[in-house]
Parts: C-alpha cells; sequence; structure tokens
C-alpha cells in the first residue's frame, strides 16, 4: 500500500508540475505581456526595459524555470489590473466560493445519492423510472438556463429570494442550486450503477441465500461496499465545481473564484488566469489523490492494481 | 422508450448461431440499430436536422431583421402578443421563433463538428497508448490526467479570448479540450486487444505498426468510441450554448441558443420569454443526443448489456 501512495503522489507532483509548463505556454502563446502592460505610444526605451525587468529577454528555458520555482511558492506575480499579487487577490475569494461549493455540495448529495440509491435498490420498478427520468431531464437541462429559470421564477415572480449578489442563505440558496445542477444528475447515475455493481456480487447473492433479511442486506453488505465508490464519485465531480462556478458565479454575481477568474480573462490579466488555473488543478489532483489514498487503504485491492 | 427490448434473447439468439464473422456481425448489429433507433430521440434528431438544414423555409421571419417598433412582443397567448410572432420578439424586435429555428444550424454543426474532433483526437491516442504501453502510454496517461484536472471551462475561455470568438475557433477549442475520455476508455480496450491472438498474428506475419493500429485494432474500439461520442454530443450543445452565453461563442447577430439566453438574461424582469424559449430548444435537443446515446450504449457496448 505504501509503495501504492507513493506512486500516486509522485504522478500527482508531475501532473502538477505539467499544469504550471501548460499554462506558462498558454500565457506565452496568448500574447507579449509588454504590448498589454504598456499604453501604445511608450517609446522602444521603454518597452526594452519593461522586457529586460521581466526577465523576457532571458532564453526561454530559463524564463519557465523562474516560473515554475515562483509558482511553486505561490508567487504569480503582480496582477496586470489591480496593483496587487495575483495569489493575494485569489485567497480573498477563497471564502464566498468555499460557501457555495459547500452548500452546492450539500444540496447535490441530498438529491443524487437517495435517487441513485433508491432507484437501484428498486430496479425496474415505478422508483427506478422515474429516478432515472429525472436524472435523465437533470442531465439534458444546461444548468445556467436552469439557473436563469430559477431567477425568474422565485426571485422575480414569487420574490422568495434575492436574484443576485453576496450574502447568507437567501442569497445561497440559488446560486447553490444552479451549481448542484451542473452535476446531481450524472451522480445519481453513477451512483445507481456502482450499487447495481455491487448487487451482482456473490457475497449479496449468498447473503440473501442465507436468509438474511433483505434490510441488513442493503445496509451491511451493499451500501457498504459501495460507499466508497460513491465517495469517488462526488469527489470526482467537486473538480468540475470550478468549471460551474464560473458561470453560476457570472449570474448572480458571486464574488468567487469563478468570477475573479472570468474577469481576468476578460481583462488578459494573465498571472490571475494562471493563479487560478494552476490552483483548480492542484485541488482537483489533492482531492483524487486523497480519495485514492482512502480507497487503498479500505480497499487492498487497489493498490495491488 | 424501448430501450431494454427483448435484450436476453438477442444475447441467447447470437449464441446459439453459427459463428459471424467480425464485419458480418457488425453489419447485423447496425441493421438492426436503424430499425429500433427509440422514436423520441429519432423525431427529435430529425426536427433538429430539418431545422438546421431548411431554416429559410421553416422561420416564418428573417431572424435578423429587427424591427423597434415590434420590440419585446410577448408570445402569442399572451395579452399584447400578435399571431405574428408567435413566441414573441426581443428586444430589438427580432422573431423569438425564426432565431431558435436559425440557431438550430450553430448547435448542430457545433455538436457534431466538437464530437468528431475530440473523438478523433482521443480515439487516436487511446489506441497508441493501449497499442504501445510503457513509456509512450505512460507519457499519455499523464497527459491525460493533465487535460482532467485543467478546469476546462476556463481553458476553453481563456484560449477564445485570445484567439477570438468565432464558429471555427470554438469548434477547435471543444475539440481540443474534451477528447480525455475516449483516450481512457479506447486504450483500455487497446491494451486488451493487443494481447489477443489476432493481433500477435500480424505481428508474427510482418505487419506494420500503424496497419495493425488502423486496421486492426481501430474497427473493434469504434463501437466504444461512437457510444461515448454520441453521448457527448448533448454536452458538446451545452457547452456551446454556454460559451456563446459568456459572449465567446459565435458573433452577433448571427442567432444562436447560448446568444439568445444572454440577451434574455438582461430583459429577465419583464420579457421572460426571450431566455425560456431558446432554452427549451436546448433542452429538447439534448435530451434527443442523451436518449438516443444511451440507447446507443445498450445496443452496442457488451459490458452494459449484461448489466441492464
Amino acid at each position: 500500500m505504501g509503495a501504492f501512495i507513493l506512486r500516486r503522489m509522485l504522478q500527482s507532483v508531475i501532473v502538477i508540475l505539467g499544469v504550471i509548463v501548460i499554462t506558462f505556454i498558454i500565457s506565452r502563446v496568448l500574447g507579449d505581456p509588454v504590448v498589454l502592460l504598456l499604453p501604445p505610444e511608450a517609446s522602444p526605451e521603454q518597452r526594452a526595459y519593461l522586457t529586460k525587468d521581466l526577465g523576457l529577454d532571458r532564453p526561454m528555458y530559463i524564463q519557465l524555470a523562474v516560473y515554475v520555482g515562483k509558482v511553486i511558492r505561490g508567487d504569480f506575480g503582480m496582477s496586470f489590473r489591480h496593483e496587487e499579487p495575483a495569489m493575494k487577490l485569489l485567497l480573498e475569494r477563497v471564502p464566498a466560493s468555499l460557501y457555495l461549493s459547500l452548500v452546492a455540495t450539500f444540496f447535490s448529495v441530498c438529491i443524487a445519492l437517495p435517487l441513485g440509491i433508491i432507484s437501484a435498490i428498486k430496479r425496474g420498478t415505478i422508483f427506478d423510472r422515474i429516478g432515472m427520468t429525472l436524472a435523465l431531464l437533470g442531465q439534458s437541462i444546461p444548468a445556467f438556463w436552469a439557473g436563469i429559470m430559477m431567477i425568474l421564477l422565485f426571485a422575480v415572480q414569487l420574490g422568495w429570494f434575492p436574484p443576485s449578489g453576496y450574502g447568507g442563505l437567501s442569497y445561497v440558496f440559488l446560486p447553490a442550486l444552479t451549481l448542484a445542477f451542473f452535476f446531481t444528475a450524472a451522480t445519481a447515475r453513477l451512483t445507481r450503477s456502482s450499487i447495481l455493481d455491487v448487487l451482482d456480487m456473490d457475497y449479496v447473492r449468498y447473503a440473501r441465500l442465507k436468509g438474511v433479511p433483505e434490510r441488513t442486506v442493503i445496509l451491511r453488505h451493499v451500501l457498504r461496499n459501495s460507499f466508497i465508490t460513491i465517495l469517488n464519485i462526488v469527489a470526482l465531480q467537486l473538480g468540475l465545481l470550478l468549471g460551474g462556478a464560473v458561470i453560476t458565479e457570472f449570474i448572480f454575481s458571486w464574488p468567487g473564484i469563478g468570477r475573479l477568474s472570468l474577469d481576468a480573462i476578460y481583462n488578459r490579466d494573465y498571472p490571475v488566469i494562471q493563479a487560478t488555473v494552476v490552483v483548480a488543478a492542484a485541488f482537483f489532483v489533492v482531492i483524487n489523490l486523497l480519495v485514492d489514498i482512502i480507497y487503498s487503504a479500505t480497499d487492498p485491492r487497489v493498490s495491488r492494481r | 422508450m424501448d430501450k431494454g427490448l427483448n435484450k436476453p434473447g438477442n444475447a441467447i439468439s447470437q449464441q446459439e448461431n453459427v459463428p459471424l464473422t467480425l464485419s458480418e456481425e457488425r453489419s447485423l448489429k447496425v441493421r438492426k440499430v436503424f430499425r429500433r433507433i427509440p422514436k423520441t430521440a429519432g423525431v427529435i434528431i430529425l426536427l433538429l436536422l430539418l431545422c438546421a438544414i431548411f431554416s429559410p423555409w421553416i422561420a416564418p421571419h428573417d431572424p435578423i431583421k429587427q424591427s423597434l417598433v415590434d420590440a419585446l412582443k410577448p408570445p402569442c397567448w399572451q395579452q399584447g402578443g400578435s399571431s405574428k410572432y408567435i413566441l414573441g420578439t426581443d428586444n430589438l424586435g427580432r422573431d423569438i421563433l425564426s432565431r431558435i429555428v436559425y440557431g438550430a444550424r450553430v448547435s448542430t454543426i457545433v455538436g457534431f463538428a466538437a464530437v468528431f474532433l475530440s473523438g478523433l483526437l482521443g480515439t487516436f491516442l487511446g489506441i497508441i497508448a493501449g497499442y504501445f504501453g510503457g513509456k509512450i502510454d505512460a507519457v499519455i496517461m499523464r497527459f491525460t490526467d493533465m487535460m482532467l484536472s485543467l478546469p476546462y471551462i476556463l481553458i476553453a475561455i481563456a484560449i477564445i479570448g485570445a484567439i477570438g470568438p468565432s464558429l471555427t475557433n470554438l469548434i477547435i477549442v471543444l475539440g481540443i479540450t474534451q477528447w480525455v475520455g475516449y483516450t481512457r476508455i479506447v486504450r483500455f480496450e487497446a491494451m486488451s486487444l493487443s494481447k489477443s491472438e489476432f493481433i500477435e498474428m500480424a505481428v508474427i506475419s510482418g505487419c506494420k505498426w500503424w496497419r495493425i493500429l488502423l486496421v486492426h485494432i481501430l474497427p473493434n474500439v469504434l463501437n466504444t468510441a461512437v457510444v461515448l461520442a454520441s453521448l457527448d454530443v448533448g454536452k458538446m450543445i451545452i457547452f456551446e450554448a454556454a460559451m456563446s452565453f459568456l459572449g465567446l461563442g459565435v458573433k452577433p447577430p448571427t442567432p444562436s441558443w447560448g446568444g439568445m439566453l444572454a440577451d434574455g438574461r438582461v430583459y429577465l424582469t419583464f420579457a421572460w420569454w426571450i431566455a425560456t424559449f431558446p432554452g427549451i430548444a436546448i433542452c429538447i435537443t439534448v435530451l434527443g443526443g442523451n436518449l438516443l446515446g444511451d440507447w446507443l450504449r445498450d445496443e452496442l457496448d457488451p459490458r452494459h448489456q449484461l448489466k441492464a
């Protein structure tokens, strides 16, 4: 198990380094920072000075090495737009994003898990059909449109919730539901199929043959064994949070990382874009690593693969 | 929905038959597939294609003709609506129904082209990784891990923001950010195929590697790729709408469903119909794609057949 975890950690480090290199390449391909930072009427001397100051006159591989070295220490440079370090801007947005994601995850888990579990256990019955039809519909509705429609219904027509802004539970309700929309349907379907896998197992059949009450079979044998797979599914969906958050935060004017990154892209504020991409990727990689560690700790078969 | 129809019967009858060659079996399957396309999905996709191809004849009005006198007219069944504009007009007096009909073009083109591009790229990398294994496999797999961990919406937005929004750029960006799923699954299949006897025979008889990949491995992983692709069409259409919604898709005034949603969002408080109807169009289209994809998966993917 130790060797497995070590290997996975090494892989994760490689992936994060790769992502850092990719952000470097993307930012270099996308445009010359000197052109962006200086007004068009700047003199050639000023341009040359800034080029030297930013280290852009040095060979590409040295620039890359310097960049990677700084990023590892959390230094993405100053934001082009605001006179502050990009990392600081990002960290300021973390609480709002965390708040939104946690509530969204809570909604998603509360809807998706019961739906998936009941559909699987009652396979072929009316519950299964209703559950899976709901999931199919959910997968076919664009989450951002669902968000707009919820604003229309609950904020404009009924006036139950504020249409946008940052604040307490009444403010977070609609954005969180919208964000949850991005992955609830997929989670429900994956949960159902993972439980169906376990239901086919010999030990479940054996338990039933032995005369164990169905309730106990489900609770002790089926749910317990599919729990880790379900945890894995939920964790993987967490990685999609930021992508969904970009549009959700745009619709609801939510001051999170998604909104920050979208503004940064519109303003061509590369340090901020790089910071959000690298941090989001690192977050995703770390969550996956944690899930794999939990996985291998609870199921010895995993690390032998 | 008639998925799940006589599935066990199928499996048994195929076992009892004289063993068919791979290509015979495939053509038999293809024929069966076309005969049993689920009605709902078939109708929706047919409708979408009709709208996209024959939009000038179907749409009652010119989708980009503005008429400020008729701006913000509600749909015909509401007070103030006229039968001239069945689903109402937007803030510039353009007919919503006509714009939805024309918008089917963008969705269809982007949906299919992006899926084709990403499927091609992903399948190609997948068979290479699976067949060669070793270092090549490790490099490709780490690369897919990276792509998977990148927040692809951000990457897509950043690239479009730099190279400029257009239909072609959107297709390219969607294509190069969405191939990972194909690679991971195709690699797995190619890996087990490469250990099978007929591949060994091909190697022994001096078959070149590219021939093995294209003639022996590719046809055998195509089923899987097609299933994934069909499930992806809906996702791509939603993605296109999201990008157009953020102003990074096709340029206005070309009608696209996502762009219409963005217009409608601004006027949400007093003109609900602008954002509502294009959204419904997206939902129905994506539902059609998902139904077709689910059913194709049940038909073509033997692993799911056993489970269902």
